[in-house]
């Protein structure tokens, strides 16, 4: 008797919690750390200075760590009257003290925030990072009648990079831009600053 | 092209990676390869907590093999939980410090390049699992419960007999089960129940399909064997046994424990040859034990008649020490007894008193001399005492031995059939006794003569008087009635036991008065054989008390599933040198 009791009090009544994984890795389906790459695509900055200002852009990125790049941009607008600005001159011939966008190039960082997959069909799965970034630069207006000014630029924002292939990728940024500008009095601009572009790592 | 199928968690079991074994049954129990409630992964799972000294999961129930192999697991952890008590590492903690079972799991592909997703119900298929490396307690002291040993050794042979009981003959595991048994009823000293265990040991290790035992466990087995047989006094048995544990690969130790047994039953069953070449391999064994092994050897060259090779033995043991020395040395003095015998097998030659003389210091060479004729005289070789105690007469004829060598020479002269010194010999023993002792000028009284010499006319009536009586010597014994009738008539003699042996050997002649009353219906005088030699010496020496070998049981109670229905032993991982040679296979 005491011995079935023995061999029956060395069984453990409670089910034991190992044989599970405390997590489930995944390989990245692009690594970044270390590498350059080079972007190129189509910008638009959007002020309340009664001015169109589409873009290019370009830009370089050096991936310090896998998720932190720091970034060195430059873009270049198209600048046009808007409808409304054509408007108030012809009907008052009055002339806005806002200045028209020419170019601009910022500086700053890329924080990864996380990694996500989407799966689009049986077979094709699309993988991204968002991203918060962070610039600072500078804001180059001006015309043909205008003198180029040069104001100071930050800009903050959300982004996307998506994975394309091992080396292709492609990013759609919404940035939130805050610079100073020169009008009647010195004025804080606030602004929208979206970017498609796509880039090569190397 | 040669597709190599990956291994299995059996296979990474058996060859000792845990940590490979844990992580592909984890693997195929997150990718739903296998059901966590499954009985073959509940086995296995229970074997991997087994190898890392967990706890187990619950039972399986049922009689298939994987029932079997998880109450064995039990059993085993019963096994372990003793071993640690006695902090002797056995089982997985064996393994693990021997570098035969290891727990690494395999390595994570670096992080930095990784991804870590938390884990979820929901699996994609380019997701690892990765696994927290299982706790390992083996090594660790666990709590003991207060309880005596006795106690829990009686409640785990119990648990063992329930287990034994419930398997059918001839599972693999049975006969590990039963060596177990009778190991933890030796430790109780319960020689018969180990008696009867080593035998159904034996049995069920016969049936096709049992064990196998390890040659450990076989040398462990022939051990209790040998030691239940013993303490049955099965002599015969027990060096059966002990010749089969001879012939299994055995530590120091245990070898010597068992030659100490074997050499003293094969000399008693007559096994000389195998005996000597026993003892040869222990000449050089230092120590009391060495010098014990040395002196057997000794008595086996006598007993093989091997002079040259007994003569130096007892050199070596006797070492020329002094005779008080030796005397209080039982190996020293049996040793010595064995030279003297052995000598006294042939007659004396001047090789005989050069051999003496090597064995002690050389001033002590009449008193050794003295003690080989005594043993001739009282071990059926007279004609040699004559020999010596002639010579010993020759070389201290006057001083305190003399009447010993007087009494030695009248008792040897009768044994031998030499007459002529018989009556020398007594006739001047008696008549120096009585003899007045000479005056010595400035004393007022002569000295009396000491009592040895009374003591040493008892002595040698005691000896002379059977020999001549049974020869019917009796012109030698008148000699010897009349010169006890003349000491008897000049003093009272110290012992009442000379009165008594002169009034027999007076019964004993064939004239007188006495002879006739005393001797008429009387039965025949025995017949005197002449000389013999008894070949036994009659010192003992007492067998160092060895310390019983550690008796461990079974290297393990563990068996693993085969896919067949049966679940064979399993000893255990390779040793690392195997599992290094498979993996460069590999």
């Amino acid at each position: 008797m005491a011995a079935v009791m023995m061999l029956a009090s060395i069984a453990s009544a409670a089910e034991p919690g190992d044989l599970k994984p405390q997590t489930r890795i995944q390989r990245r389906f692009v690594e970044k750390k270390g590498r350059f790459a080079a972007y190129a695509g189509f910008a638009y900055l959007g002020r309340a200075d009664y001015y169109r200002s589409p873009g290019i852009e370009v830009a370089a990125s050096y991936y310090l760590l896998e998720p932190l790049a720091i970034d060195l941009r430059g873009a270049y607008f198209f600048s046009y009257d808007s409808d409304e600005l054509k408007d108030i001159i012809t009907r008052t011939g009055y002339t806005p003290d806002s200045r028209r966008s020419r170019s601009s190039v910022l500086a700053g960082v890329r924080w990864s925030v996380g990694y996500a997959k989407i799966r689009i069909t049986d077979r094709i799965v699309i993988h991204f990072e968002p991203q918060l970034f962070l610039y600072g630069g500078i804001h180059i207006t001006g015309s043909d009648t205008d003198p180029t000014k040069v104001a100071p630029l930050g800009e903050i924002g959300l982004g996307f990079l998506i994975a394309v292939t091992s080396r292709i990728e492609a990013r759609i940024d919404a940035g939130l831009t805050v610079g100073g500008e020169q009008r009647t009095s010195y004025v804080a601009v606030v602004g929208g600053f979206p970017v498609v572009s796509v880039g090569v790592l190397f | 092209m040669l597709f190599l199928a990956p291994p299995t968690v059996a296979e990474l079991v058996r060859a000792g990676d845990a940590g490979g074994a844990y992580a592909l049954l984890a693997e195929r129990i997150d990718e739903a390869k296998t059901e966590r409630g499954a009985r073959d992964t509940r086995f296995w799972a229970d074997l991997l907590r087994y190898l890392r000294c967990e706890a187990l999961g619950p039972k399986l129930a049922g009689d298939d093999a994987l029932a079997e192999g998880r109450a064995l697991l039990d059993a085993e952890l019963l096994r372990l939980a003793r071993q640690r008590r006695e902090e002797r590492p056995s089982g997985p903690e064996a393994w693990i410090a021997g570098g035969r079972l290891s727990w690494k799991l395999p390595a994570a592909p670096a992080s930095a390049k990784m991804i870590r997703w938390p884990v979820e119900d929901e699996r994609w298929s380019d997701e690892t699992p990765v696994l927290p490396a299982p706790e390992v307690k083996c090594g660790r002291a666990a709590p003991v419960e207060p309880k005596k040993e006795s106690e829990r050794l009686s409640a785990e042979a119990e648990a063992m007999r329930t287990l034994r009981l419930a398997l059918p003959p001839g599972t693999p595991t049975r006969v590990a089960l039963l060596l177990d048994e009778a190991v933890l009823r030796a430790r109780l000293a319960d020689w018969p129940e180990v008696w009867v265990l080593v035998r159904l040991t034996d049995e069920e290790a016969k049936r096709p399909g049992a064990g196998p035992l390890a040659p450990s466990e076989q040398a462990e087995l022939a051990l209790l064997a040998g030691l239940a047989a013993e303490r049955d006094g099965r002599d015969g048995a027990a060096l059966e046994q002990w010749d089969r544990a001879a012939a299994l690969p055995l530590s120091k130790e245990v070898a010597l424990f068992v030659d100490v047994r074997r050499q003293r039953l094969l000399v008693a069953a007559g096994r000389l040859r195998e005996a000597r070449a026993l003892l040869d391999r222990y000449n050089g064994a230092p120590g009391d034990l060495g010098r014990y092994l040395r002196y057997r050897n000794a008595l086996v060259r006598f007993q093989t008649n091997d002079e040259g090779a007994l003569l130096a033995m007892a050199r070596q043991l006797l070492g020329k020490r002094r005779a008080a020395d030796n005397a209080a040395d039982p190996i020293a003095r049996a040793s010595e007894e064995l030279v003297y015998l052995q000598l006294a097998r042939h007659p004396m030659t001047p090789e005989t008193v050069e051999v003496v003389e090597s064995l002690g210091p050389p001033d002590e060479l009449l008193l050794r001399m003295e003690a080989l004729g005594t043993i001739a005289v009282e071990r059926g070789r007279p004609a040699l005492g004559v020999q010596v105690f002639q010579w010993l007469m020759a070389r201290q004829p006057a001083g305190y031995t003399r009447p010993i060598y007087l009494s030695r020479l009248a008792a040897a002269g009768a044994g031998a059939d030499d007459l002529k010194v018989f009556q020398e010999s007594f006739q001047a023993l008696v008549e120096e006794t009585l003899a007045p002792p000479p005056k010595e000028k400035g004393r007022r009284a002569a000295r009396k003569k000491p009592i040895e010499w009374d003591r040493q006319i008892l002595l040698a009536t005691r000896d002379s008087v059977e020999p001549l009586v049974a020869r019917k010597r009796f012109a030698a014994l008148k000699v010897m009635v009349d010169e006890l009738q003349k000491y008897l008539r000049a003093k009272k003699p110290p012992w009442p036991e000379l009165t008594e042996l002169y009034r027999l050997a007076s019964t004993q002649l064939p004239t007188g008065p006495r002879a006739y009353a005393e001797t008429v219906g009387s039965e025949h005088a025995p017949v005197w054989l002449g000389e013999v030699t008894l070949d036994r010496p009659r010192q003992s020496v007492p067998e160092p008390t060895l310390i019983l070998p550690r008796l461990e049981g079974p290297e393990t109670l563990v068996c693993l599933p085969d896919g067949r229905g049966r679940c064979e032993r399993w000893l255990g991982p390779p040793a690392k040198a195997k599992r290094e040679r498979r993996a460069d296979a590999r």
